[in-house]
């Protein structure tokens, strides 16, 4: 659901002003089969279907989608995330943005080097996010985990994926981070293969500019918590206008 | 919703009484400061609706491994 939320954020393009969270287009088969998407449609967004029924024509998609991550975070122990209302869904297919907004694992293109923390620059910036938001909304990794069946990768990035805390960070900085040798994609493990993290995982720690941010987070959860916060809600609100607050 | 209720109570029980739920604080509160729509959607409710369906999942998680929280 945090990545349901995120991923129907995310398409946001600053620049264009198209994509962002404000028009439901998650639901719609154009984008939902994005390659990043993958999985989405058998989980959160059917898993949604039934409270959008209960409530009908005035809980748009949008709001759901987006209320969903939000929630979703605080039951897991994490901050509240300000949210508001008041999106309104598109019915139009051709609202869908482009596949390829979102980031790739991999770190992009072919041949990249998979730690190279540009392409995190490059798409989150393409939202308006600051090196620190970007490191602030990475750590939602501390939940879930990969599936080969989804994305390829495999494995949790903490050995607690259903709280939300800041162990994403103290294992990026504690941990021996080593290539997982497998026929998968390009991965890293821990030593005993229990908990993995992925190349832009690894950027992270290898880019000075962003591992300031994650040795911050590292020794403080309470200020990871507020810049999670603060940057999760600004994610959730791209490409609306207008919204009441509801949660704050 | 309504029909999985006997599923989640099998599994909650199962999961707890292996103490895979011990260690979970659930808290589902979501203060409400307003509401939009002049009321035509109670958040709050939605927000509740939401929070079940977390813990339904972290429960089915702890249960077979598989987590769809936050799933690349």
């Amino acid at each position: 659901m945090v990545r349901l939320a995120w991923h129907s954020s995310g398409t946001y393009d600053k620049m264009s002003k198209t994509g962002g969270s404000g028009l439901g287009t998650m639901r719609f088969k154009e984008e939902f089969s994005h390659g990043a998407n993958a999985g989405l449609a058998d989980t959160a967004i059917k898993w949604m279907e039934d409270i959008k029924s209960k409530y009908g024509d005035g809980l748009s998609y949008a709001d759901l989608y987006t209320l969903a991550g939000a929630v979703a975070i605080k039951t897991l122990g994490g901050p509240q995330v300000a949210w508001g209302s008041g999106r309104k869904d598109s019915m139009d297919p051709a609202d869908v943005t482009p596949d390829g907004r979102l980031p790739a694992a991999d770190s992009g293109s072919a041949g990249a080097d998979p730690t190279d923390a540009s392409h995190l620059r490059t798409i989150f910036g393409r939202m308006g996010f600051n090196d620190q938001e970007i490191v602030a909304l990475s750590g939602a990794h501390a939940l879930g985990r990969c599936h080969t069946t989804a994305s390829g990768y495999d494995g949790p990035w903490t050995p607690t994926p259903t709280l939300f805390n800041n162990a994403y960070f103290t294992l990026l900085t504690s941990v021996e981070w080593t290539p997982k040798k497998w026929e998968g994609p390009y991965q890293y493990e821990a030593a005993n293969g229990s908990i993995m993290m992925l190349p832009t995982d690894i950027a992270l720690v290898k880019d000075k500019k962003f591992a300031k941010y994650v040795k911050a987070y590292a020794k403080d959860e309470a200020l990871f918590m507020k810049d999670f916060s603060a940057a999760f809600s600004k994610l959730l609100s791209l490409g609306t206008s207008g919204l009441t607050p509801v949660y704050a | 919703m309504a029909d999985r209720t006997s599923d989640r109570r099998t599994f909650v029980s199962s999961s707890v009484a292996a103490g895979i739920l011990g260690t979970f604080v659930i808290d589902s509160s979501y203060p409400l400061i307003a509401r939009a729509d002049g009321g035509a959607v109670d958040y709050t409710a939605v927000a509740a609706d939401i929070a079940d369906l977390v813990r339904w999942r972290i429960v089915v998680m702890s249960r077979v491994m598989f987590s769809h929280v936050c799933t690349v």
